[in-house]
Order: C-alpha cells, then structure tokens, then sequence
C-alpha cells in the first residue's frame, strides 16, 4: 500500500492502515523518543502519546511536506510538552551564560547506546537543546520559541551540554584505558 | 569551531540512522485507546459471522427438515428413547418374573418343561395348556404363570424387534451396521431370557444369567449409544438440526452415562447460542448508526422489447407498437451492509401496457368472414394467445399489414395489452460517490407476480375489453440494472433519482418473432434513514 493509500485509510481510522503506520515509523520515532527522554520507560510513554495525536491528527496533514518530517514534528513536540509540564521541578536557576565553545573529542570509538545513555543522562534543557539543535537541526532562535528560553540560554545550554558529554567520553575512554591496562 | 563541529558530527553521524523497534506492549496500548478502531473492525467481522451463522442455519434447517420429511418422520418423536424405556420397564418385570419362576419351579418341575415349551412355541404352549387343562388346579396356575411369561417375554421381543425396525429411520445409513450388531446382541439377550427361564435348575444360576442379561442390555445399550453419538459426531458439522435431535437420543438412552459424551455437544450448542447472542447485542448497538432507510418510490415505466415481435399474435410482429407512459409506484427498505454496500428488497405495483398498432378488430361471424372473404381466402385467424371474454368470441383481429385493400376499411384501430405485476425487487446498491451529491450503482433482479391481465381492442377511441392474454406466466423475473443518484437534504432525508433498466425473463410463454420484453423505469423517491 502506497503511504498516500495508508494515509488515506489512517484517516477514515481503518485499524489496519492504523497498525501498518506504526509499524512503519514506529522504530524511527522510537529513537528519536528515546533521545528526546531520560530513560526508555518515558520515551514510551513519548511514543505512545505521538502516535496518538499522529492518529488523532493525521487529517490535518497536508501532503506538501514529508510525512516523516510530520511525524518528527509531532514526536519531537510530544516530547517537549512532557518538558513544559515539568518545568518547575527541573528549571535550572542561576546558570552564567556561556559562548560557544569548541569541544573537542578524539575518541570517536564510542557505542551508540553509551551516547544514547549519556545523552538521557543530560539535564532535561541541556538533553532538549543538544538534540534538537545538534541532532534535528533547528536554530538557536526556533528552540527559543519552542521551550520559551531565551536564545543566550538556548546557547549556553548547548554549550554545557556538549561539556557535559565530553566528559563522559573521555571518562569512559579512560576507564576503558584503564581496564585495558 | 573545527573541534566544536567535531562532538556534534560524532553524534550526529552515530545517531543518524540509529532506530530501535519499541516493545509491543507500546502499540497494544495505542491500539486500545484509538477511537473506533475496534468498532470498525468489529463491524465487517461481525456481519460475516452473523451473516454466516445465519445462512449456515437457514441452510441447515432446510437440508434437516427435508431430510426428516423424506423419510415421513417426525424429528421430534424419538422413538428409540420410547422403546428403550419400554425396555428397561421389561427388564424389570422380567426380573419379577424370574423371580416368581423360581417359587413355581420349586413346587413343581414338570412346571419348568412346560415353560421350556412356552418359550419355544408359544402356540404350542396354549395346545399343552389346554391339554394338561382340568388334570388338577396346578395346571390351572400353570396356565396362569405361563400366561405372565408369554406377555412380557413377547413385548420384550416385539420392542426389541421394534428397535431394529425404527431405529434405521432416525439414524444415517452409515449407523446401520451398528445397529445390526445392535439387533444381534438384542436378539442374544432374548435367547438368553428364554434359556434362564427354560434351564432354571437354581436360582442362582437365574440370578446369574440375569446379570448377564443386564450386562448384555447395558451393553447393546452401549452400542445404541455409540451408534448414536457416532452419527452426531459424523453429521455434527454438516447437521445442526441432527445434531440435535441426536444429543436428545443420547440424552433419553441413559442420562448418567452419556453425561461425558453429551457435554461437549451441549456445550458446543450453548457456547454457538452464547455467541450468537454476543455477535447479536453487539450488531444491534452497531445498528443504531442508522444503517436502515426505507425508501417511497413512484416510477413513470415505458414497457418495449428488445427485437420485433408480439406476444400476442405471429401476424402482429410486424406491427408498429407504442407504450404509454405508465406508473410504477412502491417501497423499499435498504440495509446497510458496508461502507459501500446496500442490500434492499421491497414492494412495487407496476402498470405496463402496450399498443399494437395498425389493427382491425370487428365484431360478429358476418364481418369477420365477409373480411376474410374479401381480403384473402385465408381462414379467420385463432389467437391461441388470447382467452376471448364472454361475448367477444366473435371478435376478429386482423393486422392492417397483412391485408392487400387495407385502405378499404377505413380508419385501422390499435390493440391494447395491460399489465399489472407485483414487482418484489432484491437489488444491490454500491456506493461510487459518497458525498452531499451521491452516485450509485444498482443491479438485481425482480420477481413479478401477474395481478392485471387485459386486452383491449381501440377502435375510433372507443376501447373494449375483449379478453385476456394466457400466455403471461403468473410468476416472472427480470434482471435490473440501473443508476442512482441521491441528494442529501438533512442527514436523514434523501431524494432519489434512480433510471433503471429491467429485462424481463420469463414473462411470456409462447411469444413470436423476436419478443424480448423490457421496462425502462425513472424511479424517483425520498430516502428515509433511521
């Protein structure tokens, strides 16, 4: 079935056509979820409030843009809404700004699920800025807009983040040195 | 920047094609809280079962009943289970009499040889009475005790034979063969009653030779049984009505015994029934979303046919004919079958007439030979399709086309044939376009039962009834096929504009020329859905 066919049939809320997209985008989302949370248990919890605003909505979807971007969109925002929600207990206060800094890491030898746990580990700013800035692309003035911070914060968050981890791969590095030796 | 770009393009080139299947668990969650989406699935599925649950039964039904009527029984009178009652009844007076033999015997061996001769050859048996009458009383309470014997003995025979003979019917031929084992085993219990009483040297051997016997009934019992619930088993698929009726046999042979082999089919019915119902409730609730309308209609018809010819007469084929604009007026009732589909049936009264042009139709012997005189030496023609009215036996018709001097007659006049059916029509209608505006396609067929039935000869605007075709089969069909077109007004009111076409197979018996009638109907109508 074309995705249009799939759409379509998602709309008129055919159960099949319902199944048939999830298992379609289920797994794309579920990463982008998990990237987006602090552990698995909420990022599907993120996942399962997605697809049902996915399906709640898909009427709404004009087909001028990419559906997986629609779709990214939604889980990306799912997501971020957990984040507003929580914004009193995790609003991080009297942080100096920091500029931009490079960070270096020479240590590319790292496994996707210790970047994965390391970026769950990150404060919940620190975790939203860093993906959406690093991995999704949107500008410092768009993440502004869509956590309502400041860009001078969407930057210095990024640029803690990015300490943040560094750290972690060099301390990993050097505890994989070290049983090495 | 150089080394900034270089954490992030480490994650970005690590995570870029980074996708982990999320646990199941995650879309069985979202599968239940989507609105609808059970009831949807739900409604395709449950019409198919409901749908074939109900043909299944209806079919069964029909094949069951015409089964048992073949066969000139009643389902209902389970006759083994009659006989098998008759029988354990005999089991126990015989017991009373094997019980009483032995006082008697005690008394009196010779007794036992008479015995011995009743159970050989019960006519005999009255000859020796009647011998060995009035030698002393003992005879006479021999005759007695011989008396009590006979009786019971011969119905324990008789329902044995009756066992034998009945059974068979109730059962498929496949259990014959059963049952002949069966009737082999009876007639064993019956020897056996015959050499207990006739050998009878003790009681305890009796007692012994009646276990015996009892073991043997339970066991051709068995048999029975088995026989039975085989028969079920084997016809359980096919036979619910058998099935049925076979779980009451098992159920009458022995209660207690049968409980283990009967549950499972008892079961099977109820659970049927417990669905049956569930699947009923739940449609019903799906019903309320309006999947009914019912449906007025009122059609102006025009009645042609196909190729040249008449149904009335050969010599009218050629003539040219007409049909007036008539009405057809009646009520469907549609289901909502699909998202697409409609199933609908209903009720129409429908006028058809046609016009034979180009006819003389004279009144009176006199005209009608001096016409046939004049025209042609042919004889007058027979109208083997019209039963003339009382008084119009001497109408004579002929076609103006066949007449050489037909301009000497003056004005020619038309025939007129008038129609009336009962149209049941059974359509289908799919939905091509579903919006404010809608687009149906409808195809089906009819079932015409013959209500009006005339023929009218139309001379110089005057019209007299002059009979009656009887070449119009009283039941008829036609092939429908047609276009409909609704417009919604509210959401319940619809209004219909449907032009379908009607072939009419079967209409008339004995037609000639080329005669294949069809009606042409715009049946226009409002939708009513409820």
């Amino acid at each position: 079935m074309s995705l249009d066919r799939l759409i379509k049939n998602c709309i008129k809320q055919d159960a099949q056509a319902q199944s048939q997209l999830y298992k379609q985008f289920a797994s794309k989302l579920f990463s982008l979820c998990l990237k987006y949370s602090k552990n698995y248990a909420e990022a599907e919890d993120n996942l399962h409030d997605a697809f049902i605003t996915v399906f709640s909505k898909i009427e709404q979807y004009n087909s001028k843009g990419s559906f997986e971007g629609w779709l990214k969109r939604i889980a990306i925002n799912t997501s971020l809404q957990r984040y507003r929600e929580d914004v009193g207990v995790y609003d991080i206060v009297n942080e100096g700004n920091i500029e931009d800094v490079s960070v270096d890491i020479d240590d590319e030898n790292v496994s996707i699920d210790f970047l994965l746990q390391i970026i769950q580990e990150l404060p919940d700013r620190y975790r939203l800025v860093f993906n959406l800035y690093v991995l999704d692309g949107y500008s410092h003035v768009e993440i502004s807009e869509l956590i309502s911070i400041s860009t001078g914060t969407s930057k210095s968050n990024l640029a803690r983040a990015r300490l943040i981890l560094k750290d972690k791969i060099e301390d990993n590095r050097a505890n994989l040195n070290s049983q090495s030796l | 920047m150089d080394n900034k770009k270089n954490i992030d393009r480490l994650f970005q080139e690590k995570l870029k094609d980074f996708e982990v299947a999320p646990n199941d668990a995650v879309w069985n969650r979202i599968s239940k809280s989507l609105p609808n989406k059970k009831k949807k699935r739900r409604v395709v599925a449950l019409w198919w079962q409901v749908g074939g649950v109900a043909a299944a039964i209806a079919l069964l039904l029909t094949v069951g009943s015409s089964l048992f009527n073949s066969d000139g029984i009643d389902p209902n009178k389970d006759l083994p289970i009659v006989n098998t009652d008759d029988k354990s009844k005999d089991k126990s007076e015989k017991e009373n009499n094997t019980n009483q033999l032995p006082k008697d015997k005690q008394k009196d061996l010779n007794d036992s040889q008479l015995d011995n001769l009743e159970f050989v050859d019960s006519d005999r048996l009255n000859e020796t009475i009647e011998n060995t009458e009035g030698k002393d009383d003992k005879s006479v309470q021999e005759k007695t005790i011989s008396n009590k014997l006979v009786s019971p003995n011969k119905s324990q025979l008789n329902s044995v034979a009756n066992n034998t003979t009945e059974s068979p019917k109730i059962v498929s031929p496949k259990t014959r063969e059963d049952l002949i084992s069966v009737k082999d085993d009876k007639t064993k219990v019956a020897d056996n009653t015959d050499n207990s009483v006739g050998t009878q040297s003790s009681t305890d051997t009796k007692l012994a030779n009646e276990s015996e016997i009892k073991s043997q009934i339970k066991n051709s019992i068995k048999t029975n049984k088995t026989a039975v619930a085989d028969n079920s088993k084997s016809n359980a698929s096919e036979n619910s009505d058998s099935k049925l009726s076979d779980s009451k046999i098992i159920d009458n042979i022995s209660n207690d015994e049968n409980a283990l082999k009967e549950d499972p089919i008892k079961e099977a019915i109820t659970e049927a029934i417990a669905e049956n119902k569930d699947l009923i409730n739940i449609d019903e609730k799906e019903e309320k979303k309006s999947r009914w309308s019912i449906l007025p209609n009122v059609a102006p018809v025009y009645y042609s046919s196909l190729g040249k010819g008449s149904s009335i007469d050969q010599q009218f084929n050629d003539n040219s004919k007409s049909s007036d604009i008539n009405m057809s007026y009646g009520v469907a009732s549609s289901y909502k079958v699909s998202k697409k589909l409609k199933l609908r049936a209903g009720v129409n009264l429908v006028n058809l007439s046609q016009s034979t042009s180009e006819v003389f139709a004279f009144t009176g012997p006199t005209t009608g030979s001096s016409l046939t005189a004049s025209s042609r030496t042919t004889a007058p023609p027979k109208y083997p399709n019209i039963t003339f009215r009382n008084g119009a036996q001497e109408v004579s018709l002929m076609s103006a086309k066949t007449m050489t001097a037909a301009s000497d007659f003056g004005n020619t006049g038309n025939l007129d044939q008038r129609l009336a059916f009962v149209e049941v029509p059974l359509e289908l209608e799919y939905t091509l376009l579903d919006k404010k505006f809608g687009i149906n396609f409808i195809g089906g067929f009819s079932t015409f039962f013959l209500s009006n039935n005339e023929i009218y000869a139309d001379v110089d605007g005057t019209s007299t009834l002059i009979g009656e075709a009887n070449n119009i089969n009283g039941t008829s069909f036609s092939a429908n096929v047609g276009l409909g077109l609704d417009y919604n007004l509210t959401k319940q009111w619809n209004i219909n504009l449907e032009p379908q076409f009607k072939y009419q197979i079967n209409t008339f018996n004995n037609t000639s020329g080329n005669f294949r009638p069809f009606f042409i109907g715009v049946y226009t109508g409002l939708s009513f859905k409820f």
